[in-house]
């Protein structure tokens, strides 16, 4: 009995000595954007902050505006915000500007995974200012309320993990690329992909065929010009499968077509065009990143799995011929003849 | 007389002493009784009735005496020790010789009767619990069990109590080993009184078990007929209403009786709750304590800031807030069992008020707090075993403190720590975590999920050689 109540003293003594923090001395921070300008790297960083009301629990943003000489300095600066020990683990977003981008992608991206112990928040990258989107939005959720939207219409972004990325930047026969977006006229848009192995910015249409091949996008909308009149039609539920035997590629693209300016007899002209259009441009994307030896998608990949080795691949890559194809069914109503 | 004088000696100080001295057809006889212990009306319509009709001499008095009185039990004592022990267990003395008496059984009815447990309630079942009268307590297992092989063997325990206490098993299921082994503990039992069955509890336990009960106290006679049928043994002590059983294990604690009165779909899913109410009890507040204090990052994030919004103003640690809910939910709990009826219901509002909205209105504790340990308390008071109920309070407590100095590493040694004391622990050299370890297959049937009643039909192995049931040894 008296050991017991010994321990129990000592134990009651110790609960001093633990070191922790606790959840209301947590600056808990939702999204970061990365910046450099001149010779100053700045670091917006916004944090969430839960806020009692009267009947309901509401969330509350503050963004902190922090400049170093170096990425380490600023981190360092934001270790505490408002005498509240920043914390990373629920990190939803990190925006990185072309600035840095331009300057050491790789570079960047293995400071941030040092930095943060998890790696399944989402990274995009900017053309426009930082602060000025840290300002606009206030926390991750607005910006991927955006990015969702533009997704779905237009399929000019896909929002990746850092995950995702980085792993391709191990990877040497996937080149890695990390989605733009640009913000203009209080709102903000897809402004392409960067590919961080030779720093090239491939424009929208370039990254939604990018975003196809890779199976980021479920549909893509495309507009088709015959007769001078514009056609509206949604390619959607897509699946795309790639194959490489006997130095080519094989692309197959399977899906729905849906359009309300399409007549039942326009369907199949419509149809013709839209396969020869797509073609066109999967063929222009893919002959621009065989002659740069980039393979942003799987293309590269499936040569290397099959020849198993290295040696050839950047030749056998470049040569390869393409045969796409596409294969779609008309769903939904369509307007009377 | 000088068996007189000496009964005289010791017994005339006392103001229940009854002492009545007869003379019938010149036979001096004399009568002993206690008024309190005694039936004062049944030993003056039967027993004095009758001794003064009987024809005595000195020769035809003893055999008289002893086969014309009526009642059933009529014991011939010499010894002044013996005449003493049956005066305290409300038997009448008639004394009719130099050392020789007649002990009459005359009790008087001091019991309240057979009325509904207050601890173990039961949805469907017999309502019937256990009372102070040994008689009466043996009888509702007797009702139940009418078998030639239900055993009890009887001992006085106590020195100056002198407590009747009966070993009761199934000759042809328990091991002779368990009962001898429970004999050998009993007859060791060496204390001034045994005033209720928790006293023998201590000396069936082993000193190793710290926290998990290994004996179980319970008011059904029904539970008791039912561990019997097991292999298991039960001690009924006198003036007790709590029979003891004994091997028992973790599982039994996570059963009742009720479990053999409906269908086993139901009954699984019951078990499981009771197992997930045993989980929440011990580890939801250290949970809530490592989640808040070490591993926000467990957390989603909009219930992270649901709780940062609800400590904003609380001053406390989650720890001392903890254990702040907790002794205050404790000391409620003990006064509502102990306050006065006539107090009524003032302490419970009072104390509701006080833990609830007061509490949080004035910033002393998170709302989620009293959530957490609402849900916890409520969640161990699922076990009708007190014991049970004690042993999850004191793991509750040291899971919050594992959990405040480690976090959720803590909560993993400490459940570590639990698994160990449960396969480590023994019921009367038994394991206490059978069927699970060691493994027994058939156990499982019956263990957490109930397979349909026709499949059990093998008894516990640890328990009994005569696994089949409904077959004769």
């Amino acid at each position: 009995m008296k050991k017991i109540i010994a321990l129990i003293v000592i134990i009651l003594l110790f609960t001093g000595c633990t070191k922790y923090t606790e959840i209301n001395n947590l600056a808990i921070v939702d999204m970061i954007l990365l910046e450099k300008q001149e010779d100053q790297y700045i670091l917006n960083i916004t944090t969430v902050k839960g806020q009692k009301e009267e009947n309901d629990t509401g969330i509350k943003h503050q963004t902190y505006h922090i400049e170093g000489k170096s990425l380490g300095e600023a981190f360092n600066k934001a270790e505490q915000l408002d005498n509240k020990k920043t914390y990373y683990e629920h990190l939803a977003l990190i925006i990185i500007h072309d600035s840095l981008l331009q300057e050491d992608a790789i570079n960047i991206l293995d400071f941030i995974k040092n930095q943060f112990p998890k790696t399944n928040y989402l990274v995009l990258g900017t053309t426009s200012s930082t602060t000025l989107i840290s300002n606009q939005f206030k926390g991750h959720q607005d910006i991927e309320k955006f990015i969702k939207k533009e997704q779905l219409e237009n399929a000019t972004i896909a929002p990746l993990t850092f995950d995702q990325i980085y792993k391709a930047t191990l990877d040497k026969e996937h080149d890695s690329f990390i989605p733009m977006i640009r913000y203009q006229e209080e709102t903000l848009s897809g402004a392409g992909i960067k590919v961080l192995k030779n720093n090239t910015l491939y424009d929208q249409n370039m990254s939604k065929i990018n975003y196809l091949l890779n199976n980021n996008v479920n549909q893509i909308p495309m507009t088709l010009e015959k007769d001078n009149k514009s056609y509206f039609i949604n390619f959607d539920h897509l699946n795309v499968t790639t194959s490489f035997r006997k130095d080519t590629f094989t692309i197959t693209i399977t899906g729905d077509l849906q359009s309300s300016d399409v007549t039942k007899k326009e369907q199949e002209e419509m149809e013709a065009l839209l396969k020869e259009q797509l073609k066109k441009e999967i063929t222009t994307f893919i002959e621009m990143e065989q002659k740069e030896s980039i393979s942003t998608t799987n293309l590269k990949n499936l040569v290397y799995l099959k020849m198993g080795n290295k040696e050839k691949l950047d030749t056998t890559y470049q040569k390869s011929k393409l045969n796409i194809k596409i294969n779609t069914t008309w769903k939904g109503e369509t307007i009377d003849d | 007389m000088e068996i007189i004088e000496k009964l005289k000696e010791k017994l005339q100080m006392n103001g229940d002493f009854i002492f009545r001295d007869l003379t019938i057809n010149g036979i001096k006889i004399y009568l002993i009784q206690n008024e309190v212990l005694c039936s004062s009306t049944y030993i003056n319509h039967y027993i004095l009735k009758a001794i003064t009709t009987l024809p005595l001499t000195n020769e035809n008095k003893e055999a008289l005496l002893y086969d014309l009185l009526p009642d059933n039990s009529v014991i011939k004592t010499e010894k002044l020790e013996e005449m003493l022990d049956y005066y305290y267990k409300g038997f009448a003395l008639i004394v009719y010789d130099e050392n020789k008496a007649l002990a009459i059984e005359a009790k008087a009815s001091l019991d309240r009767g057979i009325s509904n447990s207050s601890s173990e309630s039961t949805v469907r079942g017999s309502k019937d619990s256990f009372n102070e009268n040994f008689n009466t307590n043996v009888g509702l297992i007797r009702r139940r069990l009418r078998s030639e092989n239900c055993i009890m063997e009887s001992l006085f325990i106590g020195k100056e109590s002198r407590t009747k206490v009966g070993i009761m098993y199934m000759d042809t299921i328990a091991y002779p080993s368990n009962v001898d082994k429970v004999k050998e503990k009993m007859q060791k039992v060496d204390i001034d009184g045994v005033l209720d069955s928790g006293f023998l509890k201590m000396y069936l336990e082993k000193k190793s078990n710290l926290f998990f009960p290994t004996v179980m106290a319970t008011e059904r006679p029904d539970r008791v007929s039912q561990a019997l049928l097991e292999g298991k043994i039960a001690i009924v002590v006198d003036n007790s209403p709590y029979v003891l059983i004994t091997p028992t294990f973790f599982i039994d604690y996570l059963h009742t009786p009720d479990d053999y009165y409906q269908r086993a779909l139901n009954i699984s899913f019951i078990r499981i709750i009771r197992f997930l109410a045993f989980l929440v009890a011990i580890f939801t507040p250290a949970l809530y304590i490592a989640t808040t204090t070490h591993n926000q990052g467990a957390l989603p994030l909009d219930l992270l800031l649901n709780f940062a919004s609800q400590r904003e103003s609380v001053p406390f640690s989650p720890l001392v807030e903890a254990l702040f809910m907790s002794i205050a939910f404790e000391i409620l709990r003990e006064s509502d069992i102990r306050k006065p009826a006539a107090m009524g219901s003032a302490v419970s509002i009072l104390g509701g008020l006080i833990l609830g909205e007061a509490a949080v209105s004035a910033g002393i504790i998170s709302p989620i707090m009293i959530i957490v340990i609402a849900i916890s308390a409520i969640s161990g008071l699922a076990f009708s075993s007190m014991e049970m109920i004690a042993a999850l309070r004191f793991l509750r407590f040291i899971m919050m403190f594992l959990a405040m100095f480690f976090g959720l590493f803590g909560i993993y040694c400490g459940g570590i720590f639990i698994l160990a004391m449960l396969t480590t622990t023994s019921t009367l050299n038994l394991p206490y975590f059978a069927p699970f370890t060691p493994f027994i297959k058939s156990e499982l049937e019956d263990a957490l999920v109930k397979f349909k009643n026709k499949k059990i039909k093998k008894r516990n192995p640890l328990l009994t050689k005569n696994i089949v049931r409904g077959r004769e040894k």
